[in-house]
């Protein structure tokens, strides 16, 4: 029997309903830091931030039997992280960036912030698959900001500057695998 | 066939494209592969890191819906139709005037004082309901919209609601009725 964990989105909502805890837990560890991080980034300090991430997954679990799409939930928990930090920040008369009309309609399709911010976490995801030297090597050359120079990864990877291209090519290869096993962007 | 290198690709990303590089791409699928995973890569780049939040909330929230059921959707649904009158008076409110909404149906009788947000989408609804029979039995008053249930509330036969959240035009006010029935009203003012 698989873990919770490796079940798409439709059968771990499927067995939420059902009443299953590890289903649950394993829906808020997916998504866990994508809410966290949309939280943040509308300029809610750390201790609102918390509150409203408590709030986005309390609405989700109510809204459970009403999902239509569940592989589309980064979407539903954008439009559900926006709305609640823009009522926390009226709640506190507090002017928080970027807290636009457009925050609160839920009819928003998931913007490419969104769909990028899952993006980068199933890269993640899947970089912790493919180890090390490539998860190591495919961070710094593609999530480092700012972008770093050879010379600079040569630097902080310890390896030698002739070595990086093949390692990169190669290390690309291996990560284009493991997002076509996993599905990842697809 | 010979493949441009590394930093040509780079540079053709970042969207210096040159014709002859595309005409490439067009030509490899190994290269148009390789791009396509440059491209993803740098778009999940560019968003920043992804931060955690504390494993105790978890744990806390966990604690909270343990004693939680998902609100159901509605087994059988009545629409509440409003007097005509009712949504043009709703319609042409303005905005942070009460409107007031009543009807009867069988079995059930409902009002709600429905006031529209001024500036904050803030919404605010007072309501009660009066049921013939099982007034001693919780109802469920949901407010929805498309597939997220805002927020949810018991009451009781005669007792009053109230509901002040932030929603979208488009709401719909659902009232879980003790044998099974649900009534659910629209946003008068969509």
């Amino acid at each position: 029997m698989s873990s919770a964990q490796d079940l798409n989105n439709s059968e771990l909502v499927r067995r939420c309903l059902d009443g299953d805890d590890d289903a649950w837990r394993a829906l808020m560890q997916r998504y866990k830091s994508l809410v966290y991080t949309m939280a943040l980034r509308t300029g809610l300090d750390q201790e609102a931030a918390q509150e409203v991430f408590q709030l986005v997954w309390i609405e989700l679990y109510r809204s459970l039997a009403r999902i239509r799409e569940p592989d589309a939930l980064p979407g539903w928990l954008s439009i559900a992280t926006r709305r609640l930090c823009y009522r926390h920040a009226m709640d506190r008369s507090r002017w928080v960036e970027g807290t636009f009309e457009e925050m609160v309609d839920p009819g928003e399709a998931p913007d490419a912030f969104v769909e990028n911010l899952d993006l980068r976490r199933k890269l993640e995801e899947t970089l912790d698959e493919v180890g090390e030297p490539c998860a190591s090597l495919i961070r710094i050359l593609f999530f480092h900001s700012p972008p770093l120079s050879y010379d600079e990864v040569a630097r902080k990877t310890e390896m030698p500057r002739g070595t990086i291209g093949p390692l990169r090519s190669r290390c690309l290869t291996k990560l284009m695998k493991a997002m076509k096993a996993t599905e990842v962007g697809s | 066939m010979k493949h441009p290198s590394w930093e040509q690709w780079l540079t053709f990303v970042s969207g210096d494209e040159t014709s002859e590089l595309a005409v490439h791409l067009e030509a490899c699928g190994e290269c148009s592969r390789e791009v396509e995973l440059i491209r993803r890569l740098q778009s999940a780049g560019a968003v920043g890191s992804l931060v955690s939040p504390p494993d105790a909330l978890l744990d806390e929230i966990e604690s909270q819906t343990a004693s939680m059921r998902p609100v159901a959707n509605a087994q059988t649904e009545e629409q509440v139709e409003w007097e005509l009158a009712d949504v043009r008076g709703a319609q042409t409110a303005s905005p942070g005037e009460p409107v007031f909404l009543a009807r009867s149906l069988p079995g059930v009788q409902l009002s709600v004082l429905v006031t529209a947000p001024q500036a904050e989408r803030r919404w605010r609804l007072q309501g009660q309901v009066w049921v013939d029979r099982g007034g001693d039995r919780p109802i469920r008053v949901v407010l929805a919209h498309a597939d997220h249930v805002l927020c949810e509330l018991q009451t009781r036969d005669g007792d009053q609601f109230t509901i002040d959240e932030v929603s979208d035009h488009g709401w719909k006010l659902e009232i879980h009725l003790a044998d099974d029935r649900t009534l659910v009203i629209e946003d008068p003012f969509a």
